[in-house]
């Protein structure tokens, strides 16, 4: 016996999975992650105990929004003292008259959302979420693990400068790059987008 | 039998219609928001001039052409239009000498006159033949160009080794620069190629990287710096990363020369020119290049000071170099549109509403 379904019913159906679909697509690999992404100590490595004595770094690891980079170039200021930023997309940049990653103090990264219509080595920053972890690799050939505290998003006019770039007691880091609404007419975004961390452990 | 045939022909029928209609309005938002850089290199394609949309690397050069071609002409124009006031205003004047001249030819000596008069209109002459010059030179000056014209890479290559290769194709200018002496940190350099032409970008930069000289004193900060970017630029040349050929490459070495706190400028960068403005250098060079030609023939130095290009007060009143607070403000770390999610995750969408509308009615069919 065929039992007719009412094509309303149907229509429900088909639109409900459309929003679920479209949902999940659009928001991005981080919405549709469950937990938090960590990195592993490779066998064979030694625990070193924070904080540790200054190192540049040479590699950046963020696994939760698939980013790796081997080098690392260092970042001074601009002539109007602004920080300075990797000249192309990919690049990522670090403050280098600031904290080493994992000595105490912040230790401050940036790379591009967007450059140039190429999508940059941070675009997808905001998807990070508490509890992600950050492996940077250093010239001494230590790494330092990171857990994300915090995503933020500011104002540039009023940029949260001493959190940023103040001192701290422990081995914190801090990545940047642009967010909010896109001013078309000055090719520039209206905000910076900060993640904020601090260091879980390192080793060499 | 075949009416279980029919239902199943309709819910097909019905679920093409509806994925037509909702993949529809994706293909239309994709249409609308533009391809992603990597779409475009996918189908071997770049971005078009404005960013909007994925054109052949030919078509994309006659764009750059054509549109070079209008400025060119509009150039032509603005400068015929200059030549006919500087001409109509050396007229003037010549007319207003004569008449000077006449009045005191008549008053005195009257030969005065004729020598006076060829002299003036001499004077507009030669405005003129060389406004044209100008004009025909502007309308010769190359036009077609991806990203950098080959008279900026030759700037910007001079810029970084101080060597002049005027009129040489990039490849060629790079053959037998004389060696540098920064500190790569160890890095490996290759030799130029055989071929003639570098297949890596990381290559090409480590190699030019090799031919940079800077101070004893700078060797070290400056080969970290430079060996830094190279190691993280992409192993193919490819339009989508934003180095899509070797003087794009040279281009952004230069730029990134800009921002290094030791570099010295060699006098590449502004090669051959006598119109600087402030807004196209950086404060260090613009101070050299009044260092060069104290007379300042581009008014940098309008308020007679001595510093370049200083309109504020105080402005850069503490140097980057010697600068040792926390960074100023916001961080520039974005100048585009990130390439956008577009028709792709909807048209899935769309595909999957079918599929759905589709699955419902087939289980209706087997009920």
């Amino acid at each position: 016996m065929t039992r007719t379904r009412s094509p309303f019913l149907i229509w429900v159906l088909a639109i409900a999975a459309a929003v679920i679909t479209l949902t999940v697509l659009m928001t991005g690999p981080g919405s549709a992650r469950t937990g938090t992404s960590t990195v592993s100590m490779p066998a064979g490595a030694a625990a070193e105990s924070l904080p540790l004595a200054a190192s540049a770094p040479t590699g950046i690891e963020i696994p939760a929004i698939g980013l790796t980079r081997d080098s690392v170039m260092k970042l001074g200021y601009n002539e109007d003292l602004s920080l300075q930023v990797p000249p192309d997309a990919a690049t990522v940049g670090w403050f280098s008259r600031g904290a080493a990653p994992g000595t105490n103090g912040p230790a401050v990264l940036a790379s591009h959302v967007s450059y140039h219509g190429v999508e940059g080595g941070f675009a997808h920053l905001d998807d990070l979420t508490a509890g992600d972890e950050i492996l940077v690799h250093r010239a001494d050939g230590s790494s330092v693990a990171f857990a994300v505290d915090r995503v933020e998003q500011a104002p540039k006019d009023a940029f949260p400068t001493a959190r940023v770039y103040g001192p701290t007691g422990d081995a914190q880091i801090r990545l940047i790059t642009c967010g909010g609404q896109f001013d078309a007419d000055r090719r520039s975004y209206e905000d910076n987008v900060i993640v904020f961390g601090h260091a879980v452990r390192a080793w060499r | 039998m075949r009416t279980g045939r029919g239902t199943r022909s309709a819910a097909v029928l019905m679920a093409g219609l509806v994925g037509a209609a909702v993949i529809a309005p994706g293909v239309a938002v994709a249409q609308e928001s533009g391809p992603s850089s990597a779409t475009c290199a996918a189908q071997g394609l770049v971005y078009d001039a404005d960013e909007q949309a994925c054109v052949s690397p030919a078509a994309k050069a006659a764009q750059a052409a054509a549109e070079a071609q209008t400025a060119a002409r509009a150039r032509v124009a603005q400068a015929q239009e200059q030549a006919r006031a500087r001409v109509a205003e050396a007229q003037e004047q010549a007319a207003a000498r004569v008449a000077a001249a006449r009045e005191a030819a008549a008053a005195a000596t009257p030969t005065t006159t004729p020598t006076t008069t060829p002299t003036t209109s001499t004077t507009t002459d030669d405005a003129a033949t060389t406004t044209t010059t100008e004009a025909e030179d502007e309308d010769a000056a190359p036009a077609a160009r991806s990203q950098v014209s080959i008279e900026d890479a030759a700037a910007a290559l001079e810029n970084l080794t101080g060597a002049a290769r005027p009129g040489l194709p990039i490849d060629e200018a790079l053959a037998d620069l004389p060696r540098g002496n920064l500190d790569l940190d160890g890095v490996t350099i290759s030799d130029f190629p055989a071929s003639g032409s570098f297949a890596s970008p990381k290559d090409a930069c480590l190699y030019l990287a090799s031919k940079v000289s800077v101070d004893d004193a700078d060797r070290d900060a400056v080969g970290t710096q430079f060996a830094s970017f190279c190691g993280a630029l992409p192993d193919s040349f490819d339009p989508a990363t934003g180095y899509g050929t070797l003087p794009d490459l040279v281009a952004a070495l230069d730029e990134l020369c800009h921002h290094l706190k030791h570099w010295k400028h060699h006098d590449g960068y502004r090669h051959g020119r006598d119109d600087v403005n402030c807004d196209e250098v950086s404060d260090d060079e613009a101070q050299a290049i009044l260092a060069r030609d104290p007379s300042d023939p581009n008014n940098l130095d309008a308020d007679n000071d001595g510093y370049a290009c200083d309109w504020g007060a105080d402005d850069h009143e503490v140097e980057a170099a010697s600068y040792e607070g926390y960074p100023q403000g916001g961080v520039a770390t974005g100048d585009s549109l990130p390439t956008g999610p577009a028709g792709a995750p909807i048209a899935l969408a769309g595909l999957a509403l079918a599929g759905v509308a589709g699955a419902t009615r087939r289980r209706e069919e087997v009920r």
